[in-house]
């Protein structure tokens, strides 16, 4: 039975022990995260006016990184957005950009003003671009639900595993001791024995093994991982998960679908040859 | 030109960064220190912000007159 303990958690990340399932269901999940989950981002920029040193495009491409906040429960599925079945102005925000400088100034993304109580900037102290006395600019941007396989500003966040090491212990070392300190501080206690695996990756006790001559030897558990989740800040690290796991069941029923589709097209005789 | 609002690598956001870490690094603080403590754990993050020059002013200058 597939279970997970978290071990460390606030709003913007989650790492947890995960138990009990091949490696490609642990893969699936973090593909979607990194790659599935809908965010918003500026995708459409009117120019009206634009007398700063960057070019409009450049402007533009610079607003589109602008992480916005995206709170997904008050819009469309991003499977309606996609597939026409609601209005697309349903899944888009308008955000409008004016500023003249008085005086030398630097803009902000607390500068854009959102049409949409919850859809803004999520750190508003990012700088935009610099102004010169007289300069100014004037733009409509439009913010649409997409997803990061498409582009990278609609990334919702990071998620990575390693297999949950398993450290054995051939004979007591105290100069391995001290580089496996050196490369995992935290992990070790007075000696060898005493090890936390969750304060150390794979990768870095191999490296550590690798200069040990032999007195360690690691190993790693089959089917357990150590799994963390990072939010870009557009929603909480719980939100992205739970609609990284929505999208993924949907795959998950859209390929059953299809595969009792193609199988019960298929004549009952076709698959006795096949097998045969 | 200007910071990166992201990391070229992961995608994270660090535009509202650059103006902390410039200002605490010009102030003598050790960058990585700085970096540690405005949560920058990846290296690919911390080069994108340790290797940006910002150039803008530069290029405001022929603006001015
Ligand atoms: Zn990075």
């Amino acid at each position: 039975m597939p279970s997970a303990k978290v071990i460390q958690r606030d709003r913007l990340y989650l790492k947890a022990v995960v138990e009990g399932v091949p490696p490609s269901i642990v893969n699936s999940i973090r593909r979607v995260v990194i790659s599935e989950v809908p965010v918003f981002a500026i995708d459409n920029v009117v120019i009206i006016q634009n007398t700063s040193v960057m070019y409009d495009e450049m402007l533009a491409h610079r607003l589109g990184l602008v992480p916005l906040t995206t709170p997904l429960g008050q819009f469309p599925k991003i499977e309606e957005c996609e597939s026409g079945l609601v209005d697309p102005s349903e899944c888009s925000v308008r955000l409008t950009l004016q500023v003249a400088a008085d005086d030398d100034m630097v803009v902000y993304a607390r500068d854009l003003v959102s049409d949409h109580p919850d859809v803004k900037p999520v750190y508003p102290d990012m700088p935009l671009v610099k102004l010169a006395k007289g300069e100014s600019i004037a733009l409509e941007a439009y913010a649409r639900l997409g997803r990061a396989k498409e582009h990278a500003k609609w990334q919702a966040g990071l998620s990575a595993y390693y297999y949950y090491p398993k450290l054995i212990v051939k004979r007591d070392d105290s100069e391995c001791l001290k580089i496996c300190k050196s490369v995992c501080g935290e992990a070790f206690g007075e000696s060898l024995k005493e090890f936390d695996p969750e304060k150390c990756t794979f990768n870095k006790l191999k490296t550590c093994e690798a200069s040990c001559n032999g007195s360690i030897e690691v190993d790693w558990e089959r089917h357990k991982y150590v799994v963390w989740f990072e939010s870009f800040g557009n929603m909480s690290v719980d939100e992205m998960v739970a609609e990284a796991f929505r999208i993924l069941k949907l795959k998950f029923s859209a390929f059953l679908e299809a595969l009792e589709r193609a199988t019960a097209a298929q004549p009952a005789g076709g698959q006795e040859a096949a097998s045969g | 030109m200007m910071a990166p609002l992201r990391c070229f690598t992961c995608g994270r956001p660090l535009g509202h960064l650059w103006e902390p870490f410039k200002s605490r690094v010009l102030a003598g603080e050790s960058p990585e220190k700085v970096l540690d403590d405005l949560g920058v754990t990846r290296y690919c993050c911390r080069r994108t912000l340790l290797a940006h020059v910002d150039w803008i002013d530069d290029v405001l200058k022929f603006e001015r007159r």
